[in-house]
C-alpha cells in the first residue's frame, strides 16, 4: 500500500517532536515518538498475524480514540486486512445491518463496549482491547470478506435507504484526501493539530491523523469535549490547528468570548457538518484566525474547500481542483445536485449493487446534496436526500422512522428535522391513558434500537 | 448568547432542567427526575458538555467530568451539581 510507505517514510524522516501526544483525563500524558509508533504498528501487525487476520479479513473496530487507534488501523493495512469503521454508540438496529453485511469472523473491540455488541459475536473472535492490552475470546479463525480489491476501509454512512451503507473506500480516498485537504489548510511541519472527534469519522481520520502523520506534525488527543479542557489545551500546548465539527467551535466562541487569547493558533478547519454565514462570521471573530471549512462525504472527502488565504463566508469554497466536479442541471436554476467523478477513492457499498449503481452514474457519484456555483465559488442550499446531521453524526430520517415502528408501540411514524434537531410524528398501535408516560416508554425502548444521537428531541402523538 | 456570571450563585432545580431543556430542545415536561439523560432523552456528548459548561459559568464552579460520567437520571445530575455548588 503507497499510503504506508508514504506514512513510514515520513515517520523515518520525522524531526524531534512526538508523533502523538495522548493526554489523559487522570492528568497524565502519552508521548509516542516516531520509533515508537512504527515499532507499535510492527508489534500489533505481528499480534493479529498471530491470531489469523490475514489479507480480505474484514475487521469491525469497536475502539475510542486513543494512541492505538491509527496504529491498529495502520497494522490491520499492513497485513491487507481491511478495518470497518464502526461507532459504539450504534445499538440493535445498525449493529444488526453492519454484522449481517459485513459478515465478520473476527472484532477488535474495547473492554468497555464489548457487552454492547455481544449478541452479534457468539460466534466469531473478538480481540478485546483494554488500554493497550490484548486478550481474546472466541477461537475461529479469521476468514476473508466479500470486499472489492483495493478497498482500505469499509466506512458506514447512510443515504436514505433506512439502514448503513459500508462504503468501500480505496487508497486514494485516503492519499488523494489528505494531499487535497493539505493543499488548501497548508498545516505546517513541526505544528500540531488537536485530534477530538472519534476516529472512526473519516474527517476526523484525514484531517487530524493522516495528515499530521504524512506532513510530520504532532497530533494532540484528549478524551474529554468539555470546552474549557479543549480551550486549555489550546493555550498550554501552544497548539497551531483545530480540526473539528462547527458545534464545537461555536460553542467555545459562545461560553469562553474572553478566553480566545491563542496566540498559537493559526487556523480552524471546520468539517463534517455545514458552517452557516453567521456562524462562521461569528467563530472567525471570536477566534481572530481564518476558519476554513469545506465539503466532503464518507466516500469522498473533500469535495469543496475554502483556501487558505482566499476564502468567501457564506460558501463552502471552490470545487477541488484534483476533482472533476459539477452541479447537476436542473429546472431550480440556483440549485442542482452536487455530483463528483470519484475515480477509485470509492469502490462501491459493500455487499449493495443496486445502491451503488443508485449513486454511481456514468463514473459520476450523486452526492444527493445540493448546491450552486457563483463567481467561482459553491453554495450549500440543502439536502435531496433524507438525512440530517446531529453535531456531526449523519442521521437517516428513515431508518428513525423504521426503529419507531420495532418499537412495537407505533403503527405510523413521520420523521422530519433540520440540523441538530430531529422530530417525530407517530400514531400509537393502543390508545394511551398518559401520553406522557407514552413517550417515556417510547424513548427508552428506541434507546435499546438506535444509536442515542438519533433518538427524535420532539415526539408528537396523533391519533 | 449564554452570560457569563461568575461569582457563585444559588440555583434551583427547575433553573437546571431550564438549562437542560434549552440546550437539548427537549420539552421541560419531560424532563423528570428518572429520566436516563443519554438513553432516553439523546442527549450526546457535545451537549452534555454544553450543559456542564453553561452551569460552571452560571455558578461559578469547575465540575469534574469525572464525576458525571457515571450519572445516568437528570435527577442524580441535579443532586450532584446542588451538591458540588453547596460546597
Amino acid at each position: 500500500m503507497i499510503i504506508l510507505d508514504k506514512i513510514t517514510e515520513s515517520l523515518e524522516n520525522w524531526g524531534s517532536q512526538p508523533v502523538i501526544v495522548e493526554l489523559n483525563n487522570d492528568g497524565s500524558e502519552n508521548r509516542i515518538d516516531a520509533r515508537q509508533f512504527l515499532h507499535r504498528v510492527d508489534e500489533l501487525r505481528a499480534l493479529f498475524a498471530e491470531y489469523g487476520i490475514t489479507e480480505g479479513v474484514l475487521v469491525p473496530l469497536f475502539i475510542d480514540n486513543s494512541w492505538d487507534y491509527p496504529a491498529i488501523f495502520l497494522a490491520l493495512i499492513r497485513i491487507g486486512a481491511v478495518p470497518v469503521l464502526a461507532k459504539s454508540l450504534y445499538r440493535r438496529l445498525e449493529l444488526n445491518e453492519i454484522f449481517q453485511n459485513s459478515n465478520p469472523s473476527v472484532v477488535i473491540c474495547s473492554v468497555d463496549h464489548l457487552e454492547t455488541i455481544t449478541l452479534w459475536t457468539q460466534n466469531i473472535l473478538v480481540l478485546v482491547y483494554d488500554k493497550g492490552k490484548w486478550s481474546s475470546q472466541g477461537k475461529r479463525k479469521p476468514r476473508p470478506g466479500n470486499v472489492i480489491p483495493g478497498t482500505v476501509s469499509v466506512n458506514y454512512t447512510y443515504r436514505d435507504y433506512g439502514y448503513p451503507l459500508g462504503a468501500m473506500v480505496g487508497e486514494s480516498g485516503y492519499l488523494d484526501a489528505v494531499r487535497r485537504y493539505q493543499s488548501y489548510v497548508r498545516f505546517s511541519p513541526g505544528h500540531s493539530v488537536l485530534a477530538l472527534l472519534p476516529m472512526s469519522h473519516i474527517f476526523t481520520l484525514i484531517s487530524a491523523v493522516f495528515l499530521p502523520l504524512l506532513n510530520g506534525l504532532t497530533i494532540y488527543i484528549i478524551n474529554t469535549l468539555h470546552p474549557k479542557t479543549i480551550l486549555e489545551t489550546l493555550k498550554e500546548r501552544k497548539i497551531e490547528y483545530l480540526s473539528t465539527i462547527p458545534e464545537i467551535l461555536m460553542l467555545l466562541a459562545k461560553l469562553y468570548p474572553e478566553d480566545m487569547k491563542l496566540p498559537s493558533l493559526r487556523a480552524l478547519v471546520s468539517g463534517g457538518s455545514y458552517l452557516s454565514e453567521e456562524n462562521h462570521r461569528f467563530i472567525s471573530k471570536c477566534f481572530q484566525v481564518e476558519v476554513l471549512n469545506g465539503y466532503g462525504l464518507t466516500e469522498v472527502a473533500p469535495v469543496t474547500a475554502n483556501i487558505r488565504n482566499s476564502w468567501k463566508f457564506g460558501t463552502i469554497g471552490e470545487f477541488c481542483k484534483e476533482l472533476s466536479c459539477r452541479i447537476s442541471d436542473s429546472t431550480d436554476s440556483q440549485k442542482g445536485e452536487i455530483l463528483v467523478q470519484v475515480e477509485d477513492s470509492f469502490l462501491g457499498y459493500l455487499g449493495r449493487k443496486e445502491e451503488t449503481s443508485d449513486v454511481l452514474k456514468d463514473g459520476w457519484f450523486k452526492t444527493g446534496d445540493l448546491g450552486y456555483e457563483k463567481d467561482g465559488m459553491v453554495y450549500f442550499s440543502g439536502e435531496l436526500k433524507r438525512t440530517r446531521k446531529v453535531n456531526g453524526q449523519l442521521v437517516d430520517l428513515k431508518e428513525v422512522e423504521i426503529a419507531l415502528i420495532k418499537t412495537g408501540m407505533v403503527n405510523e411514524a413521520i420523521v422530519s428535522g433540520e440540523t441538530n434537531h430531529i422530530h417525530a410524528v407517530v400514531s400509537l398501535i393502543e390508545p394511551v391513558e398518559s401520553e406522557k408516560e407514552a413517550l417515556r416508554s417510547l424513548r427508552s425502548v428506541l434507546s435499546e434500537i438506535i444509536a442515542s444521537y438519533k433518538i427524535p428531541k420532539t415526539i408528537n402523538i396523533v391519533r | 448568547m449564554h452570560s457569563t456570571i461568575r461569582e457563585n450563585t444559588r440555583i434551583s432545580r427547575a433553573d437546571i432542567k431550564n438549562i437542560i431543556s434549552h440546550i437539548s430542545r427537549i420539552p421541560l415536561d419531560e424532563l423528570d427526575d428518572d429520566v436516563l439523560i443519554s438513553e432516553e432523552l439523546g442527549v450526546d456528548s457535545i451537549m452534555a458538555m454544553e450543559i456542564m459548561a453553561t452551569l460552571e459559568i452560571k455558578l461559578g464552579l469547575s465540575l469534574n467530568t469525572e464525576q458525571f460520567s457515571c450519572i445516568d437520571e437528570v435527577g442524580d445530575f441535579i443532586d450532584l451539581i446542588e451538591e458540588m455548588n453547596k460546597r
